[in-house]
């Protein structure tokens, strides 16, 4: 089995506060340490996994990295519930942005509890038109590629009015990481 | 150095990650309160425990820790929560408000601008607004839901209607993000501006009740108010008697048998700071 | 051939042994002492005083030994015990501000005279177990008290015992912000303990309840106000523990002399009041005080003592606290306790009574169905 964190209650201390300034400052990029193993999904996403997921989270993943050596590694480090359900997902992995489900099918969490969601953690590449954001975290608006196709973003889009229930993003490119909380207003130029 | 006998911030892995998962949902749900499973704490509840799970949750080496009580460095619940951390973490600890990274506070906030990249931990008697209005919680959970916040409007009307003004001095409620009633916890309403728009994340930890909720920083936090009773924080006819500051926030020291008072900031830090300042000068 | 149950002299008499047995535990371990059961669980003797009406912590501590730490039934045999007591005198009212202090803090101003005075108090302790304590000090006949423990109590020797440290709340009232405290010296105050209660109570009625009542009752209700049940805005306004002088004027006399000095806990919570008809927007108070050391169960009072008057101070009366029917029934561990437990009794008779009343109803159901279905 391959390694995951070198020192995992300080490793995943570390990633998570990353995580959250880029959860509270969205736009924000950061960059998560790498950890050295070959699995078919992008470092920052694994570093996620290890630090967010456990047993009493529910875990999706596309059919792109759903493969043994993954879903081994994944039950023995993150010790995840993985679903092909995506309804019952609390969290769920997107390799292949081309392919990722219709947003509706997702838990987008209830009125009384929008926390219920789902946390998309999305890869891409950080490159292709701009976007402007505005909404909480950012500091008047924040202007930045984030290589999501326009049909995505409608859908995202679409689901504002649902609001405060919503889908929460993680964006991953490599070892960097920007995240999209519901409340996050993206216009693209 | 960190005491070797408990985990690094004494919650285990697992606790964090759950207290991590729910924070994360706070940020991203600006004023609605999240429940998790608050753990039973080396500390009564009452003593801070939601805020200490909140930083056990959040601190890492590299943090630098500052705990104030009712603004001050030297309270005997901020020294005994700082000391805690330091014999779980070996997290260097600092009473400048501008060192630190983490801040947990229970009943302040600053008088020194909290920058970008500061957390700010609130400790929380009560989590919900609507508590004393609509003590069952499946109802006022209801009320959030709809954003039904009627009863509070006519209760802090009714206030003005029979007093002339709106009897809450602290634990002012909030509208957050246009869209969730919030309590700020028991901070006096004269630091309720400083919520607004603030450069540092604002979280917020109730242990007893459950529940844990969140600003992001640069989010709009208004007192609630109205437009013919727009909101007013208190002012003092003294200033400070130790540092002369005349914008802060001030204790009433009662000094002698006869009730003879005087007033000092309630934020030492901020007050030592520019006495240092001024005896610099001199 | 059925033989009717017999025999329970001889059962309850066996039932006692075995409780005796199971008191006493391990026979090879040395038995527990009242002395020490009165020196090292004094918190114990603490509650087990006041709610028991009776100040001997010796007394306190056998009834604790015997009922083997089980409080609520501790307090009944002290109860059991003052029963048979003559009254001899009635006391003064005990001064609390002529109090030789232990410990006294206020939540409502950072400092004042007389100062912050912590104490022995758990408050900023963290609560993880002392591994130390697991095995007892092998020798501890020439072991006195650490040089720095002995100094910190002459300080607190020559610092407080002697000096008259003001109550906060008399400080404050310079200002007339706070509802002064009327002594109505022309009625004699109730005995609760010699006579019902009678409803409506008026406050020495309910005050004297309150001292006696469960700690977890009280608690609890306090509590509840806290969360919105009866909300009355509470401020720790000064908790002082230490020792007052118990006096009495004998009639021959005609003067006052002392006759003991004895350790109790009061509370006085500050309340934010907005006002009524004939009373101007101020601060009410709460007041609770116990025997010994016993913090909790003072400020628990307080918060209920205030609560109770709602109805006073032209407050809408909606929760359990603020309700004085409720809450003094109720408060009574000794009485609850017996209730509660009394069902454990034979009911027999009464089962069989509603065994009979069932039997009916459903006869009479079935012959409805049956007339309807025909
Ligand atoms: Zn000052």
């Amino acid at each position: 089995m391959q390694a995951a964190f070198q020192d995992s209650v300080h490793d995943s201390q570390q990633c998570f506060r990353h995580i959250l300034k880029a959860m509270s400052e969205p736009g924000t990029k950061v960059t998560l340490p790498s950890i050295d193993v070959e699995l078919p999904i992008a470092n920052a996403t694994l570093s996620i996994l290890l630090t967010l997921v456990d047993q009493s989270t529910s875990l999706w993943l596309d059919d792109d990295v759903r493969q043994r050596a993954l879903l081994d590694y994944l039950d023995f480090h993150v010790g995840a519930v993985v679903t092909r359900n995506t309804q019952d997902a609390s969290f769920a992995v997107v390799t292949d942005i081309g392919a990722i489900p219709d947003l509706t099918l997702f838990s987008v969490g209830t009125e009384e509890q929008p926390h219920g969601n789902c946390t998309l953690i999305i890869e891409t590449s950080f490159q292709g038109k701009l976007s402007r954001l505005t909404g909480p975290g950012i500091e008047n608006d924040v202007e930045l590629a984030l290589g999501l196709p326009e049909p995505l973003l409608d859908q995202r889009q679409a689901l504002s009015v649902l609001a405060p229930c919503g889908i929460d993003m993680i964006l991953v490119d490599g070892n960097d990481v920007i995240a999209l909380p519901r409340t996050t207003q993206i216009e693209v130029y | 150095m960190s005491d070797p006998d408990y985990n690094f911030a004494y919650l285990d892995e697992q606790t964090k990650r759950m207290i991590r998962r729910s924070l994360l949902k706070a940020v991203a749900i600006p004023g609605y309160q999240v429940p998790f499973g608050s753990r039973e704490m080396p500390m009564p509840y009452g003593w801070g425990t939601g805020g200490i799970q909140l930083t056990a949750s959040l601190i890492g080496l590299d943090d630098t820790l500052k705990v104030i009580d009712q603004g001050s460095d030297d309270t005997t619940n901020a020294v005994s929560i700082r000391k805690f951390f330091r014999r779980t973490t070996g997290v260097a600890t600092t009473e400048k408000t501008t060192e630190a990274t983490l801040i947990q506070t229970r009943h302040r906030i600053p008088e020194t601008p909290l920058q970008k990249g500061q957390i700010l931990i609130y400790q929380v008697p009560i989590p919900d607004p609507l508590s004393f209005l609509e003590p069952r919680e499946t109802e006022a959970r209801k009320m959030h839901a709809l954003s039904e916040y009627g009863i509070m409007h006519t209760k802090l009307y009714e206030d003005i209607a029979h007093y002339g003004a709106i009897l809450h001095t602290y634990d002012y409620p909030v509208m957050v993000n246009d869209r969730y009633v919030m309590r700020p916890s028991p901070i006096p309403k004269f630091d309720n501006p400083k919520m607004d728009n603030m450069h540092a994340l604002q979280v917020f930890g109730a242990g007893r009740e459950k529940r844990i909720y969140a600003v992001p920083p640069y989010t709009k936090v208004k007192s609630l108010d109205f437009e013919d009773h727009p909101f007013e924080v208190q002012r003092w006819e003294n200033s400070c008697a130790l540092c002369g500051a005349d914008n802060t926030f001030l204790d009433e020291i009662v000094v002698d048998d006869h009730g003879e008072r005087l007033f000092a900031c309630a934020d030492s830090d901020y007050c030592q700071t520019r006495q240092a300042e001024q005896g610099g000068q001199r | 051939m059925y033989v009717a149950v017999k025999g329970g002299e001889k059962a309850i008499d066996e039932a006692h042994a075995l409780l005796a047995e199971r008191r006493r535990g391990e026979q090879s371990l040395a038995e527990l002492t009242v002395e020490q059961i009165e020196q090292q669980l004094s918190l114990s003797v603490s509650r087990v005083m006041t709610e028991g009406s009776c100040y001997d912590p010796s007394l306190a501590a056998l009834a604790i030994k015997q009922a083997q730490g089980d409080l609520v039934e501790a307090i009944f045999l002290l109860r059991a015990y003052r029963t048979t007591l003559p009254r001899l005198a009635t006391t003064e009212p005990i001064d609390t501000a002529n109090m030789h202090i232990k410990r006294r803090i206020s939540a409502t101003f950072k400092d004042l005279p007389g100062g912050q005075i912590l104490g022995p108090t758990y408050d900023y302790t963290h609560r993880l177990l002392d591994f130390k304590l697991m095995v007892a000090e092998q020798d501890t006949s020439d072991k006195g008290l650490s040089a720095e423990l002995e100094i910190l109590n002459e300080q607190m020797d020559s610092e407080t015992s002697e000096a008259v440290i003001p109550r906060v709340m008399d400080l404050l009232n310079q200002e007339g912000l706070i509802e002064k405290e009327q002594p109505i010296d022309d009625i004699p105050v109730d005995d609760i303990t010699r006579e019902a209660i009678k409803l409506p109570a008026d406050r020495d009625v309910r005050l004297q309840n309150l001292a006696r009542g469960d700690e977890g009752f009280l608690l609890a209700l306090g509590y509840a106000t806290q969360r919105g049940y009866g909300h009355t805005h509470p401020f720790a306004g000064e908790i002082r523990l230490g020792d007052v002088e118990v006096e009495i004027t004998p009639p021959e006399l005609g003067f006052s002399i002392c006759i003991g000095e004895i350790e109790v806990t009061e509370c006085e919570m500050v309340n934010q009041f907005k006002g009524s008809k004939d009373k101007p927007p101020q601060f009410t108070r709460g007041y609770g005080l116990t025997f010994g050391y016993s913090e909790r169960k003072a400020m628990a009072m307080a918060l209920v003592d205030r609560a109770l008057r709602a109805e006073e101070l032209g407050e809408p009366v909606k929760s359990a606290a603020q309700d004085p029917e409720f809450v003094l029934m109720h408060s009574d561990n000794v009485e609850a306790s017996g209730f509660v437990q009394h069902l454990k009794l034979p009911h027999y008779v009464d089962f069989q009574s509603e065994l009979e009343l069932i039997r009916k109803l459903r006869a009479n159901d079935s012959a409805d169905n049956k007339e309807t279905t025909e």
